[in-house]
């Protein structure tokens, strides 16, 4: 009974059939006795069904059994999604981080706080350790008694609130610019008075230490003979702990002495070696006191312009008298330090109205049109200064006032500690960018005629011959000891190493 | 009507009814049944002229008048001979009986609706709530309709042989005879 109509025929009981349906299916009936068979044995279905009560019945029948079923069905790409085994790895993976997070954070739960005591342990054993030897190492330096030390607690409260500048003092207004400055200066000069002060007593208490410093310095200074600058530094180390010995002394009152605190036991090792060698700072102002300096700085100063030595701030003044201050103690050591020929040099910009100086010319930024060159003899002579113009070809630069008017002769004459400078802007290209790669300045005692003839100079200078020592605004080279060169030559390299 | 009169189409009901009484009742009783058939669709149904409401009026008059036959043997004992004085007075109401036999037909046929698969009873419930058959081809979503019609003749075999091949309630008890055994009287 393989027919079309067959197909249709369940739908018959239940009155789902469409109009064409029910067309097709009875005319169908007409000629087909099965067909007509079966829809006459469908009617007791269909009658059955009919009734509201018995199909509301079965309707509730089946609904109770497809109602879990159905609404699984009800989302049947969620449960093929699951199916997948790339699905189903996924969630695996995803349940083994949660696992590994859930275990992690239970470790750390439960060992985190036992595994931190463990730390603290062994960091406490270490500090233990390291403060049993600093106990060990105290014992044997004595310790100020508790008065002694609430006195020089006291005093240097004292001291460096004095040091300190009025901007920052406790009820205090606040002062000029230069007033403060002038306060810094004075700080310095009192600072180091009070370390010539306590180099003097130290002198007097070690007694034979001058006599064996002497011969140090007399060491020193045959091997500077035979020795580049460079290779003296090792001896570097070994000045740091008396150095540090002054700074310490710096701070302390005068009268400390009263009450003196036990030096450290490295400290009184130290003072059985040498006494640092003199600077090329020192023995560029051996010879020369504070009073003869001034003078000698104020000719200097008169030599320049006087627009330009007014155009000196309060902070170039203060460096003027840092550097007298530090002229103070080459004034007692007159017997050991002996003066050396030798130049100060140095870069000068106005900066705001202040002319500023700076040792490198890697400190000036930006155009370099207004930028000079100081240079500073501490011995009466002639100073030329040649630059590089190409092709191996060399010019002397023409000093500063000398600039406008023609020149009557190569050298500059200088006095003693006077300063002379030189113009650098005509080096300058359009941007301000210096142009040429180094500078070269000799020093004669004596004019020379026709100095260079275009050329670089003479060339029989040594320049390993030399100390030099840098400052934060100046840059001293010295003729080293023993040497008795006529000329001095010092090359300034602009080039960036 | 298209295509069939209402003449042609009380001809060929005549031909089908008498044919499937005559399998059921006998000969002589299937023709007397046919002609009750025929005589209620023209006496009191002369204006139903559609194909598709008379066809099934048909069925439920032969239904009806088999019912009828049954239950005149009975009253007649033809089946079994009882006396007159023993058989019950007639009920106006609804007969418990037939109630009953309601009762027990829906039984039997949830049982039986239970134990189809979730797609034959899944169909059968759409089927119930009034679905038609491009209907419930949307709600399975399913390419072609013929699909759904595969289906539900499928799940019908099934259920009609759960239901004991016969979707009425056996109309005589166990040790009655069947119904197309002629009586000798």
């Amino acid at each position: 009974m393989a027919k079309s109509w067959e197909q249709i025929l369940g739908g018959y009981a239940t009155d789902t059939l469409t109009a064409a349906e029910k067309r097709k299916l009875f005319e169908a009936a007409l000629y087909d006795q099965d067909l007509f068979d079966a829809l006459a044995d469908e009617e007791a279905l269909k009658v059955l069904l009919s009734d509201p009560k018995a199909r509301q019945r079965i309707l509730e029948s089946l609904k109770a059994s497809l109602e879990p079923q159905w609404i699984a069905s009800s989302h049947p790409s969620w449960f093929k999604w699951f199916r997948k085994p790339s699905s189903l790895a996924w969630v695996g993976g995803m349940a083994a981080a949660g696992l590994a997070l859930i275990f992690g954070w239970q470790m750390n739960t439960d060992w985190g706080s036992i595994v931190q005591q463990q730390t603290e342990i062994e960091q406490s054993e270490l500090n233990k350790k390291e403060s049993d030897a600093n106990e060990d190492a105290g014992l044997s330096q004595p310790t100020p008694s508790p008065l002694e030390e609430k006195k020089l607690t006291a005093k240097f409260r004292k001291k460096d609130e004095s040091l300190l500048p009025k901007s920052v003092r406790p009820q205090a207004s606040v002062p000029p610019l230069s007033e403060v400055s002038s306060e810094i200066a004075k700080s310095f000069d009192g600072l180091r008075q009070d370390q010539d002060t306590v180099k003097r007593e130290r002198r007097e208490q070690d007694g034979g230490l001058d006599s064996l410093s002497s011969e140090i310095q007399e060491r020193v200074a045959g091997d500077s003979e035979s020795t580049p600058v460079q290779e003296k530094l090792p001896l570097e180390p070994a000045v740091q702990p008396l150095v540090m010995l002054d700074e310490e002394k710096m701070e302390r009152p005068a009268d400390a002495k009263l009450a003196p605190a036990p030096e450290p036991v490295v400290v009184q090792a130290q003072k059985q070696e040498s006494l640092p060698p003199p600077g090329a700072l020192d023995r560029f102002y051996a010879g020369v006191g504070a009073r003869d300096l001034g003078r000698k700085g104020k000719a200097g100063a008169g030599h320049t312009s006087r627009k330009q030595a007014s155009k000196k701030s309060s902070s170039f003044k203060a460096k003027k008298k840092n550097r007298e201050s530090k002229q103070a103690p080459v004034e007692t050591d007159e017997a050991v330090i002996q003066k050396a020929t030798g130049i100060r040099y140095s870069f000068m910009r106005e900066v705001g109205g202040e002319v500023l100086e700076f040792a490198r010319w890697e400190q000036i930024t930006g155009d370099w049109s207004d930028v000079r060159i100081a240079i500073e003899p501490n011995e009466a002579g002639f100073v030329y200064v040649l630059a590089p113009v190409g092709r191996g070809t060399w010019r002397l630069l023409k000093e500063t006032r000398e600039a406008d008017r023609q020149a009557k002769q190569d050298g500059i004459a200088v006095k003693a500690y006077q300063t002379v400078d030189f113009q650098l802007g005509v080096y300058t290209n359009v941007l301000g960018k210096l142009v040429i790669s180094s500078l070269r300045v000799f020093y004669s005692p004596t004019p020379v005629e026709n100095f260079s003839g275009g050329g670089a100079g003479p060339d029989n200078v040594n320049m390993a011959k030399l100390q030099i020592e840098r400052t934060d605004d100046s840059v001293y080279v010295v003729r080293s000891e023993g040497v008795s060169d006529d000329w001095l030559r010092v090359d300034i390299d602009f080039e960036e190493k | 009507m298209v295509g069939f009169t209402r003449e042609e189409v009380l001809q060929q009901l005549r031909e089908r009814i008498l044919a499937f009484a005559t399998s059921r009742v006998g000969r002589e009783s299937a023709e007397d049944l046919t002609q009750e058939v025929l005589m209620v669709l023209h006496e009191k149904y002369p204006r139903v002229l559609s194909l598709t409401e008379l066809v099934p009026l048909a069925f439920q008059i032969l239904r009806f008048k088999m019912l009828d036959r049954h239950r005149k043997l009975l009253r007649r004992g033809e089946y079994n001979q009882e006396s007159v004085d023993d058989a019950p007075l007639v009920d106006p109401s609804e007969d418990p009986s037939e109630e009953a036999e309601q009762r027990e037909r829906v039984t039997q046929l949830i049982e039986a609706l239970q134990q189809l698969g979730e797609r034959c009873q899944h169909l059968f419930r759409l089927k119930l709530e009034g679905y038609t058959f491009p209907e419930i081809k949307g709600i399975f979503g399913a390419g072609s309709i013929n699909t759904i019609y595969t289906w539900d003749l499928r799940c019908r075999k099934q259920l009609l042989a759960l239901m004991g091949g016969q979707w009425e309630a056996k109309p005589f008890k166990s040790d009655a005879q069947p119904p197309n055994q002629e009586t000798v009287s």
